[in-house]
């Protein structure tokens, strides 16, 4: 509305000018935009009248001085326009990214939202003619059911927590960590389900490593977005490997490597981005752990990148600065 | 209704799973597919009598599978269900109209119903053959 309120200004203001320039200067007299915005004025006007028609009589009568003055205003009112119509083009451009992503979001809600009901609606039809072999049925949707919803959960735990990257309301808690003991405590709580999908789990960390200056909840959050992705995507009988080695910039660097697929050259670009379904092949998650990964590294100064090539497998690294408290 | 086949095409396995535990009591062979492409796949292996699209697939869409369906006559036979979280109108007249399926039902989506619809137009299909 501002916006539009500005442009119609711009245009009166436009006007002026020409019309003041008639009086003015020769030329003024050649102006194009004389007859463009003296349409622009009578629509306005129409809506304005009789003050804005009172306003442009007066313009006729106007001496060089005022003349000027009308001019430099023109001129003022040519940049208002021109920024008005940036805002204008600017403020559809983010409703309408933001649009896309309130569909994505709202897609990501709904499909596990449906399938919860779904599976109560289907308890409801079993119930009515329920026997002893049903209710071994009804124990394993209840299993799904909740699986589902804490699916949801993490998907809204992480649409918020992206938010909060975003807003720079997330505050880092830095202390000097060992990154060893850490990345040994992630292992740990993945090795049963690698060990549930058959593929082993090792870490290996270079002598001497220095403490790394990161907040180890949140560090401790990319340990585990890195190592569920590369479980999901390894095979039976594949492997998953840490590595922690001293960064050529003398602080630390991470890589995580498996023996999954791979990513093609021209999906890697997009990984790191919101929404980016790639690392969620089937529909878990909203596409935002590797986003939020990135967010996480990069508010630590750090880098996370991935190397990675069809049937090759992928390797993720991040950096993170070495502590001067170690 | 013994020996028919249902492919399911949807990324979300919760959703295969429920058109399972639907589709399975009543006779029906489950073949399950999370992609379009891996349904293509299944459907050369073994012409279903009924397939299941999810619309919003993960690569090739379920309308677009459906269109692909239905340009082989090999697959004239079999009966088409979108089923969707899109559930606006004017998304519903899309894909029936470009999916050309023979029904489409939105998520959440009720079993009985589903399975009435289903039987009902293989029903049919038996007829006109």
């Amino acid at each position: 509305m501002t916006a539009r309120w500005t442009i119609a200004c711009a245009a009166l203001w436009l006007a002026a000018f020409a019309r003041a320039g008639e009086h003015s200067s020769p030329r003024f007299k050649n102006l194009r935009l004389y007859s463009n915005a003296q349409q622009v004025v009578s629509t306005v006007s129409q809506a304005r009248a009789p003050e804005s028609a009172h306003f442009t009589t007066s313009l006729k009568t106007a001496s060089p001085a005022q003349a000027r003055l009308w001019s430099a205003a023109g001129g003022l009112a040519l940049g208002l326009a021109a920024f008005a119509l940036l805002a204008l083009a600017w403020r559809r451009r983010t409703a309408a990214r933001q649009s896309a992503a309130l569909a994505v979001v709202a897609h990501e809600l709904k499909t596990p939202l449906s399938a919860i009901e779904t599976y109560l609606e289907l308890m409801v039809q079993e119930g009515a003619a329920s026997d002893a072999a049903q209710a071994q049925q009804w124990l394993e949707d209840a299993r799904h059911l909740k699986s589902t919803t804490a699916g949801l959960r993490q998907t809204l735990a992480d649409l918020l927590e992206a938010a909060q990257l975003e807003s720079g309301t997330l505050k880092l808690v830095r202390a000097p960590i060992d990154l060893r003991a850490l990345a040994q405590d992630c292992l740990r709580l993945h090795s049963a389900r690698a060990h549930a999908c058959g593929v082993s789990l090792a870490l290996s960390a270079a002598d001497g490593l220095p403490a790394a200056d990161a907040d180890a909840a949140r560090l401790r959050q990319v340990f585990h977005n890195l190592l569920s992705n590369a479980l999901r995507h390894t095979p039976s009988g594949g492997a998953v490997r840490v590595s922690l080695e001293k960064a050529e910039n003398g602080g630390l660097e991470c890589a995580i490597a498996d023996t999954g697929p791979g990513i093609a050259e021209e999906a890697q670009g997009r990984l790191f981005k919101k929404f980016s379904r790639l690392a969620a092949p089937d529909g878990d998650g909203a596409g935002l752990g590797l986003y939020i990964c990135r967010a996480i590294i990069e508010s630590h100064g750090g880098r996370i990148w991935v190397e990675s090539a069809v049937g090759r497998g992928s390797r993720y690294r991040f950096t993170v600065g070495a502590s001067a408290h170690a | 209704m013994r020996d028919r086949t249902a492919l399911v095409v949807d990324d979300n396995a919760d959703y295969r799973r429920l058109l399972s535990r639907t589709l399975e009591p009543a006779g029906f062979r489950i073949v399950e597919a999370s992609s379009a492409e891996e349904g293509w796949v299944a459907l050369e292996t073994r012409v279903p009598d009924v397939a299941i699209l999810d619309w919003n697939l993960p690569g090739a869409s379920g309308v677009e599978l459906a269109r692909r369906i239905r340009g082989q006559p090999r697959y004239d036979a079999v009966v088409l269900v979108m089923l969707s979280v899109n559930s606006r109108p004017e998304e519903q007249v899309h894909g029936l109209r470009e999916g050309q399926v023979n029904a489409y039902m939105t998520k959440p989506f009720s079993p009985a119903e589903l399975l009435a619809r289903v039987q009902t137009l293989l029903e049919r299909r038996g007829r006109k053959a």
